[in-house]
C-alpha cells in the first residue's frame, strides 16, 4: 500500500528532485545517486508525511537538506557560508545602483551561467528560483539569516549579469 | 521615505521583506517613477531567471525505485522487540514470587524460556552438561540481544530524535544493559575489612558475594558468585556460582558449582569438588589427590602439580608440569619440563611442546590411552612455509572482503571516506590514536567497577568490531587511490585488502603497518560518526 502510493509520487516528482539535486550539487557529485538517496530517505519517513500537504515542497526540503549536507561533508572544515556572514547593507559594494540587468537570453545560456556560480551563490539561487523556496525556507536550509539570503541572491544576480553581459559582448564581437 | 536601495528592491521582488517593509516599499514605488522602473526590471529579471531554470527537467529515463530494507530499521525493530521482551521479563521476575500462573499459561514465564533452551541444547548436543551450557547460552543471548537493542536504540536516536525524548531514550538504552546483566537476585553483598573477613560455616549468602580483606575465610554457603581479593584466601564452604579468587595464597577446599578462577602466588586446591572448570594461574599451582574436577582444567605456573581427577581436558603451561592424577580427556602441555608419574592416567591424547625431548619424563606405570606427540618448540616450522598459513590468509581476505561489501552496501559513506590533505590526515590520526588507546582503557576501567562491566564489555566488543572495520575502510581507500578509474567498490576493496594482508604479514614492518592502519581507520570512522551526528536532519 505504502509502496504503491509512494511509487506514484516517485514517478511524478523524480524529474524535479533530480533537477534540484543536479543544480544544487553542480559538478561535485552524482545527482542520480543523490536523488535515489533522497527518495530512500523520504520513503523511510513517509509515515510522518501528512497526505493533505503537497508532496513537492516536502521532498524538496529533504533534497535540499541532503544536498547541503553532502556539500558540507565535502568541505567539513570550512563552512559554506562563513565568509562575511552578516553584511551591512549600507556599506555593501553591491549597492551602487543596478547595472545592466539580465536580458532575454536563451534558457541554456542562463542555466550554464547559474551552474558556473560559486557554491555559496548557486545554492540560494537554485532554492529560490528553481524550488520556489521562501526566504525563510532558504535561511533554514542553509543555516543563515533571512537578511543574508537577500544579500546572497542579489550578489548572485550581479555575478550572473556580469557573466552574461561579457558573454553576449563576446558573441557580438564574433 | 528615501528611495530604497537595490538590495531592498531585490528582496521586495523576491517577496523577502517582512509585511511592514513590504508595504512601505509598495507605497513608495507608487510615487517614485525611478524606483518603479528599477522594481519592474528586477521583476522581469526574476521572471526570466525562473523560467529559464524551470525549463530543463529530468534527462533520460527514471530509474526504478527500490526501497532497500536498511540495517538500521531492521535493528531498530529487533532492538525494540528485545527491549520490550526483556522489560516484561524483569517485571515478571519481580512478580514471580507473588503471582502463580495457571498451568496452561506457564509457558510465558521467563524461566520457561531458560528451560526451553536447556531442553534444546541437551537434545542437540548429547553428552554436554545441559545446565551450564544452557545458562551460558541464555546469558550470552540475552547480552547480545540487549547490546543490539542498545546500539539500535542509540542509532535511531541519533537519526531521529534530537531533544528531550531522545535523552530519555538514551538513558534507557544505557541503563537497560546495566540492569539486564545484574545478577538474578538483583543485589550483591559487599564485605570489606582491613584485616579479616570470615563467613562462618552456618552462614548462607543468597547473593553474589564480593570480599576484599587481608585474610579471608569462607566456610559458609554462597548461592551466587564469589569474588575475593586478599592476601590469604581460604574457601571451604559451598559456592554455587562462579568463583574468582585473587591473592598471595589461595586455598580451595569446598564444593564449587561453577567455574573457579584462582590467581595467586600459590593456588592450592585440596579436597575440593568442582562441578565445572578450574582455571589456575600463579607461581605454584597444586591440585591435591582428593580433588575432583568435572570440567576442564587449565593451569599455568612456574611449578604445576596435578594430582586429582580431571573429568575433561587439561591444558597446562609452565616451567615444570607434573601429572600424578587422571585426566578424562586429552592433555596438552607447554612447559620447560613435563613429568608423568606412575599414577598418571590420560584417557585421550597427550600433546606436549617442550624445550627438548629430554625434558619429558614418562614413568613406566603412566598410561596414555590415545596418541602421544612430543614436539620441541624452538624448532617450530617457519609459518611462511606452510600451506595452512596461506590458506588462512586467503580466507581472511575473503571474509574481510565479504564483510566490506556488506558494510559498504549499508553504510556507503564509509566507502567514500578520504583524507583531503596532510593537516586532515594528522587530525584523523590524532582522533584514531585516541580511539585506539582510550576505548580499551575506558572499557577496562568500566569493567573494574563491576556495575559498569556490561557496558565496558560491550564497548570493548564494539571497539574490536570498529578495529576490524578500520582495516576494511583503509583497504577500500587504498584501493581507490591505486585504481582511480575503477567501477564500483569491489575491485578496489579486494586489491586494498590483499595489499594490507601482505604488508601486515611482512617481518619487521607488519606491526607498524597494522598500527598505522588501525589509527587511521578508527580516525576515519570516528570522523564519519561525527559527521553523522552533525547531519542529524532529515
Amino acid at each position: 500500500m505504502k509502496k504503491a502510493a509512494f511509487d506514484a509520487l516517485y514517478r511524478e516528482h523524480y524529474g524535479r528532485v533530480y533537477g534540484l539535486c543536479r543544480r544544487l550539487l553542480g559538478q561535485s557529485a552524482d545527482a542520480e545517486d543523490a536523488t535515489q538517496e533522497v527518495f530512500v530517505r523520504a520513503y523511510r519517513s513517509f509515515g510522518r508525511y501528512r497526505r493533505e500537504d503537497p508532496f513537492g515542497p516536502w521532498i524538496s526540503t529533504i533534497a535540499g537538506n541532503y544536498c547541503i549536507d553532502l556539500l558540507r561533508g565535502k568541505q567539513r572544515r570550512g563552512d559554506l557560508f562563513n565568509e562575511d556572514a552578516e553584511v551591512d547593507p549600507a556599506s555593501d559594494p553591491l549597492d551602487n545602483g543596478a547595472g545592466p540587468l539580465i536580458r532575454s537570453q536563451d534558457a541554456e545560456t542562463i542555466n550554464r551561467a547559474v551552474e558556473a556560480l560559486p557554491e555559496q551563490f548557486r545554492l540560494p539561487v537554485v532554492l529560490a528560483y528553481y524550488s520556489d523556496a521562501s526566504y525563510d525556507q532558504i535561511a533554514e536550509t542553509l543555516g543563515i539569516t533571512r537578511n543574508h539570503v537577500g544579500v546572497l541572491l542579489l550578489r548572485a544576480k550581479k555575478k550572473l549579469r556580469e557573466q552574461l553581459t561579457t558573454q553576449s559582448a563576446q558573441g557580438e564581437l564574433r | 521615505m528615501n528611495c530604497p536601495n537595490e538590495l531592498t528592491c531585490s528582496r521586495f521582488v523576491d517577496n523577502g521583506l517582512d509585511a511592514t517593509e513590504h508595504q512601505t516599499v509598495s507605497a513608495h514605488i507608487r510615487e517614485c517613477r525611478a524606483c518603479r522602473t528599477l522594481v519592474d526590471s528586477l521583476t522581469a529579471e526574476r521572471k526570466l531567471l525562473r523560467e529559464a531554470m524551470q525549463t530543463a527537467g529530468a534527462d533520460g529515463v527514471i530509474p526504478a525505485f527500490i526501497p532497500r530494507p536498511t540495517i538500521p530499521s531492521l535493528l531498530v525493530w529487533l532492538g525494540w522487540t528485545a527491549v520490550a521482551l526483556w522489560g516484561v521479563g524483569v517485571v515478571w521476575l519481580s512478580l514471580a514470587d507473588t503471582l502463580t500462573l495457571p498451568a496452561w499459561l506457564s509457558w510465558i514465564s521467563p524461566t520457561a524460556i531458560g528451560t526451553g533452551i536447556q531442553v534444546l541444547v541437551s537434545t542437540l548436543l548429547p553428552g554436554s552438561t545441559p545446565m551450564d551450557l544452557a545458562d551460558g547460552l541464555l546469558a550470552s543471548t540475552r547480552s547480545v540481544v540487549i547490546a543490539i537493542a542498545a546500539i539500535a536504540g542509540f542509532g535511531w536516536l541519533v537519526r531521529n530524535q534530537p531533544g528531550a525524548s531522545g535523552t530519555a531514550l538514551l538513558a534507557f538504552c544505557l541503563l537497560g544493559p546495566l540492569l539486564a546483566a545484574a545478577p538474578e537476585s538483583h543485589a550483591f553483598d559487599l564485605r570489606r575489612d582491613e584485616q579479616r573477613v570470615i563467613v562462618g560455616p552456618d552462614e548462607v549468602i543468597d547473593d553474589t558475594l564480593i570480599v576484599t580483606s587481608e585474610d579471608v575465610l569462607i566456610e559458609g554457603t554462597v548461592t551466587g558468585d564469589l569474588i575475593v581479593a586478599g592476601e590469604t584466601i581460604r574457601i571451604r564452604g559451598r559456592i554455587d556460582g562462579l568463583v574468582i579468587a585473587m591473592g598471595e595464597s589461595v586455598q580451595l577446599e569446598g564444593t564449587f558449582g561453577g567455574s573457579v578462577l584462582g590467581l595467586g602466588e600459590t593456588v592450592d586446591v585440596r579436597t575440593a569438588t568442582l562441578a565445572s572448570n578450574l582455571f589456575g594461574a600463579g607461581e605454584r599451582i597444586t591440585v591435591q589427590q582428593d580433588v575432583e574436577i568435572r570440567g576442564n582444567a587449565a593451569a599455568a605456573g612456574e611449578e604445576v602439580s596435578l594430582h586429582g581427577a580431571i573429568g575433561k581436558d587439561l591444558i597446562s603451561a609452565g616451567g615444570r608440569v607434573t601429572l600424578l592424577g587422571s585426566v578424562g580427556g586429552s592433555m596438552r602441555g607447554y612447559a620447560g619440563k613435563v613429568e608423568l608419574t606412575d599414577s598418571a592416567r590420560i584417557a585421550g591424547n597427550l600433546t606436549l611442546r617442550v624445550e627438548n625431548a629430554d625434558a619429558v619424563v614418562i614413568d613406566p606405570g603412566a598410561v596414555v590411552s590415545g596418541s602421544t606427540e612430543i614436539e620441541s618448540w624452538p624448532e617450530e616450522r617457519n609459518r611462511f612455509l606452510t600451506i595452512d598459513f596461506y590458506l588462512g590468509k586467503v580466507l581472511q581476505v575473503l571474509a574481510a572482503f565479504l564483510t566490506g561489501l556488506v558494510l559498504f552496501r549499508f553504510v556507503p559513506a564509509l566507502a567514500d571516506v578520504e583524507l583531503a590533505g596532510s593537516t586532515e590526515a594528522l587530525v584523523t590520526a590524532g582522533i584514531g590514536a585516541l580511539a585506539l588507546i582510550a576505548t580499551p582503557v575506558l572499557s577496562v576501567v568500566a569493567i573494574l567497577t563491576l556495575i559498569g562491566a556490561p557496558l565496558g564489555i560491550m564497548t570493548f566488543l564494539i571497539w574490536l568490531a570498529a578495529l576490524y572495520a578500520a582495516g576494511i575502510v583503509i583497504s577500500g581507500y587504498a584501493g581507490r587511490l591505486l585504481l582511480p578509474g575503477a567501477e564500483g567498490r569491489a575491485i578496489p576493496l579486494l586489491l586494498g585488502l590483499v595489499l594490507l594482508v601482505v604488508l601486515s604479514n611482512l617481518p619487521f614492518i607488519g606491526g607498524p603497518v597494522k598500527l598505522v592502519v588501525g589509527i587511521l581507520g578508527l580516525g576515519m570512522i570516528a570522523q564519519w560518526l561525527q559527521g553523522l551526528w552533525q547531519a542529524r536532519r532529515v
